[in-house]
């Protein structure tokens, strides 16, 4: 009995430390924020992906605005609007394999395009002066147009940031890490299995 | 640590009532069928199987998935139900037991459970319970199908991984945090199997626990002869198949009667229900409109705008008040009745059960009736075609408010007469004082219950 628990035990740390060179990669892969820069009529407008790169869902946004002194813009009424397009609505060449591709367009939508999709999000004052902090889920792989409008005394101002968004597959290296383990009990309990004997029966059914 | 048992100075009759349905010869049938449960558990775990396919592989956006709207917007608001209907049966036909089962065949060694987790297993499903309720909003489990997905994986790695060590359904019994759940829900439930004791004090057998060569013993490790509850029989039908003396009876009782009968209440239960009760209110509390302004309270309050500080603080926040309040009746009651302090909220806390059942239907009956559609409409974009008007409203707020006032005044009602009946067995000369506190605490988580659903609340798809 004692040989087969240090056996399962073995099993076990082995397992652990498989999941954990595996999960390794996985927390390094953290990115740094992505972030865009544009400029409409001498105001430079700054899009963050908080949590690293665009992805498929939830994604928290920061936007920064600076007056053409280069001031942080405060009190601005800030809204981001999301459309999902089938194709580029953009004559802008969307280069790159998934991620994002923020390009230089403005303003350059088709409109004869109709969106598939469209989000709106209202951003509050963010942590920092001139900042606005949001969220926007993006449901779906395909040309997202992020457009940022800002209001500034009576005046209304937009940006666009074209997004390409691939359908990224799940985290097949979490998804390994369970499977191994899973296997690795399983195939552990084989080997080691020992002809089952009847546990003992309660005291209280005697 | 220590467990404390209580030992009913008055113990009840076998609280079933009704009419043996294993007279039944149709009941008796299935029960007795070798096809029983089994032809229920298969097409289970096939379903589960492709909910974990469409959570880790499908959309990954909660409304846009069709797992997400299977799990937590039909299965999980109709599970309580069926604890009150008919028990414990789902652990029967869950997929995890059933994975249990089938790796135990292969690769299972059979181990007794080790002594610790015999004794002190409700305590780990409590703290279960309460982790995985406070990770479901710190990770946002629910609101994201992968979460969701990674979450059975976690239960399905450490249900293979029990199964492969210990014998029977270890997992279930004592590990579940779900049959945590479910152990304290299920002794409102409508049915109760017992043995017959004038049958069973004559067995030499004890098939009913160890099985025979064609039907496995009790998988949730208990022995029909001595029990009195049905928190742990998930009426598998297995011990009414190998006793051979005819000796089980499955009875119909009313609802909540157990609560008041049971002959060892357990502290942990007593714990476990009322820590349900402000879980219920976190659930409530986290999806009104308000919220997000008292989150930004907190956060000036706090100094921090981590949401991982500021929901772990009103987390505990909300799982200590009803804590604190029943340990304050309790310390009430025992100038009335004489008993400890712990030996009345062990008693007690069993009485605030058939609330915690109320407000967690009452609660995801909002889900159900408000989100249903979503089925049709996640439904419908897996298989590639669209839903036109389609409204994910079944019913419109107003109805689904009226259920839920309803659902809480049902479970006020059952709270406050199992309380009665519990003073009243166990302490006939003072059951008045005894249960006017927790008369008195049993109204006041109805209202809050009512002023909750009263306000505007979120989506969960």
């Amino acid at each position: 009995m004692r040989k087969s628990y240090l056996t399962i035990i073995k099993i076990l740390l082995l397992s652990l430390i498989l999941v954990l060179s595996i999960a390794n990669p996985v927390l390094a892969d953290a990115d740094e924020a992505r972030h865009e820069e544009k400029v409409v009529d001498g105001y430079t407008v700054k899009l963050t992906f908080v949590e690293g790169d665009v992805q498929m869902g939830h994604n928290e946004i920061n936007i920064r605005i600076n007056d053409p002194q280069g001031q942080p813009v405060t009190n601005a009424m800030v809204t981001v609007i999301a459309e999902l397009y089938e194709e580029s609505p953009t004559d802008t060449n969307s280069a790159g394999n998934g991620g994002m591709n923020m390009s230089s367009a403005q303003n350059s939508s088709s409109p004869s395009v109709k969106p598939i999709e469209t989000v709106k999000a209202e951003l509050e004052a963010g942590l920092n002066t001139g900042e606005y902090k949001g969220e926007v889920d993006l449901s779906q792989a395909g040309h997202w147009m992020i457009t940022a409008l800002f209001k500034l005394q009576q005046q209304e101002k937009s940006v666009e940031f074209e997004i390409v968004l691939q359908k990224s597959g799940p985290n097949w290296y979490v998804l390994s890490g369970f499977f191994v383990l899973i296997a690795a009990f399983i195939v552990g309990g084989i080997l080691t299995k020992r002809k089952s004997v009847n546990a003992p029966v309660p005291e209280e059914a005697n | 640590m220590t467990v404390p048992v209580i030992q009913a100075t008055r113990p009840e009759e076998n609280p079933a009532s009704g009419g043996n349905l294993l007279k039944n010869r149709l009941v008796a049938g299935i029960f007795k069928s070798r096809w029983f449960p089994g032809i229920l558990q298969w097409p289970t775990a096939l379903v589960f199987i492709f909910i974990m396919y469409v959570l880790l592989f499908g959309p990954t956006l909660a409304h846009s998935n069709f797992g997400t709207a299977l799990t937590w917007i039909l299965w999980w608001p109709l599970i309580p139900i069926i604890f009150v209907l008919v028990g414990r049966f789902w652990c029967a036909i869950c997929p995890f037991g059933t994975l249990n089962d089938v790796v135990q065949k292969f690769a299972g060694h059979n181990r007794p459970i080790p002594i610790f987790l015999r004794k002190y297993g409700i305590w780990v499903i409590d703290g279960m319970f309460i982790m995985i309720t406070w990770g479901d909003h710190v990770f946002g489990m629910v609101e994201s199908p992968w979460g969701s997905g990674i979450l059975m994986l976690m239960i399905t790695t450490a249900v293979v991984g029990t199964a492969v060590l210990w014998e029977r359904r270890s997992w279930c019994r004592y590990l579940c945090f779900l049959g945590g759940l479910s152990s304290n829900y299920s002794q409102t439930g409508m049915l109760a199997l017992r043995g017959t004791p004038e049958k069973c004090s004559k067995c030499k057998v004890s098939a009913c626990y160890k099985g025979n060569e064609e039907v496995p013993g009790c998988p949730m490790f208990e022995f029909p002869r001595t029990m009195d509850s049905n928190a742990q029989c998930n009426l598998c039908g297995y011990c009414v198949k190998t006793c051979p003396n005819d000796s089980i009876t499955l009875k119909t009782r009313i609802v909540t009667k157990e609560l008041w009968s049971v002959r060892k209440p357990q502290f942990a239960a007593s714990f476990l229900a009322v820590v349900i009760m402000g879980i219920v209110f976190v659930q409530n509390f986290t999806m009104l409109e308000v919220w997000q302004s008292i989150l930004g309270w907190l956060e000036k309050v706090l100094g921090t705008d981590s949401f991982f500080v500021t929901f772990t603080v009103t987390f505990l926040v909300a799982l200590l008040i009803p804590i604190i309040l029943l340990t304050m009746v309790s310390f009430i009651a025992k100038k009335a009745n004489g008993a400890s302090l712990v030996e009345n909220f062990t008693r007690f806390g069993y009485a605030i059960i058939a609330l915690d059942v109320a407000g967690h239907i009452a609660h995801n009956l909002f889900h159900l009736f408000a989100e249903g559609g979503t089925l049709l409409i996640t439904g419908a974009a897996f298989f590639g075609k669209t839903v036109e008007n389609v409204s994910p409203a079944i019913l419109d707020d107003m109805t689904i408010q009226i259920l839920q006032y309803g659902l809480i005044a049902l479970g006020v009602a059952g709270s406050l007469y199992t309380a009665y009946r519990i003073s009243k067995s166990n302490f006939p000369d003072k059951k008045w004082a005894t249960l006017l506190p927790y008369g008195i605490l049993i109204l006041f988580l109805g209202v809050i219950n009512i002023i909750l659903f009263s306000l505007p609340m979120a989506m969960r798809m």
